[in-house]
């Protein structure tokens, strides 16, 4: 048996990456999280919380304003 | 990876948080709130025109003339009742805040009527309940909640 017909049999029963390709950094180990996908889902929370937090700000401003607003059209009120 | 690229993309992250922040708030009603500037909120709010602005600020100045004609009925009112509790007094008390209650919903709605539909449905979602529950023992908090001053 030849070298690339034994590789080619190895490939087709191995699941799980190859230690050159371990070593090349394209797949993390096994148990080790991918740093690139680690670092995309962080951006994404960090986006999402951000816009959370303007969302909830403005919220805040809006009860402000209302509140206003209805004083206005209340604070004539005999008490 | 080195210290240095981390440091780079965890500045990068934050950066992406104060962007989400700056695309999400609303800066306009912002600076309403911090100028307590009512008009300008429901200018941008519900996007009403000069004209829409000015049949408004008709119509609140007609209203607070008003207003005060049936508060003046309900302090009446409610002098009679301190001087003569009764079912009458109590009655007539009822009757004024009342008519009261309906002038402001009443308002409300006009002021409604100035806006464009979807601005009208969205302002009287707004207003009416707190208006509603503004009674005579003062104005709304910002639960919608009344508190005597």
């Amino acid at each position: 048996m030849d070298d690339n017909s034994l590789n080619q049999r190895l490939a087709s029963w191995r699941v799980t990456p190859t230690g050159s390709q371990q070593l090349a950094g394209a797949v993390p180990p096994p148990g080790r999280r991918d740093p690139v996908a680690v670092w995309s889902v962080a951006a994404a929370v960090a986006l999402l919380a951000g816009g959370a937090a303007g969302y909830s700000a403005n919220q805040s401003d809006r009860e402000r304003v209302l509140h206003l607003y209805v004083r206005q059209i209340s604070d004539s009120l005999p008490r | 990876m080195r210290l240095s690229s981390r440091l780079l993309l965890a500045a990068s992250i934050l950066c992406l948080a104060v962007v989400g922040w700056f695309v999400v708030r609303d800066f306009e009603l912002s600076a309403s709130a911090c100028n307590h500037d009512v008009q300008a909120w429901m200018r941008h709010e519900f996007a009403l025109d000069d004209a829409a602005m000015a049949r408004i600020a008709s119509l609140q100045e007609r209203f607070e003339k008003e207003c005060a004609e049936h508060c003046r009925l309900v302090s009446e009112a409610k002098s009679a009742m301190d001087a003569k509790p009764g079912p009458d007094s109590r009655a007539r008390l009822a009757g004024a805040r009342e008519q009261c209650r309906l002038a402001r919903v009443d308002h409300v709605r006009a002021i409604a009527a100035c806006m464009p539909p979807e601005s009208a449905k969205a302002y009287l979602a707004l207003i009416l309940p707190r208006i509603d529950s503004a009674d005579h023992e003062g104005a709304t908090d910002l639960s919608g909640q009344t508190h005597s001053r």
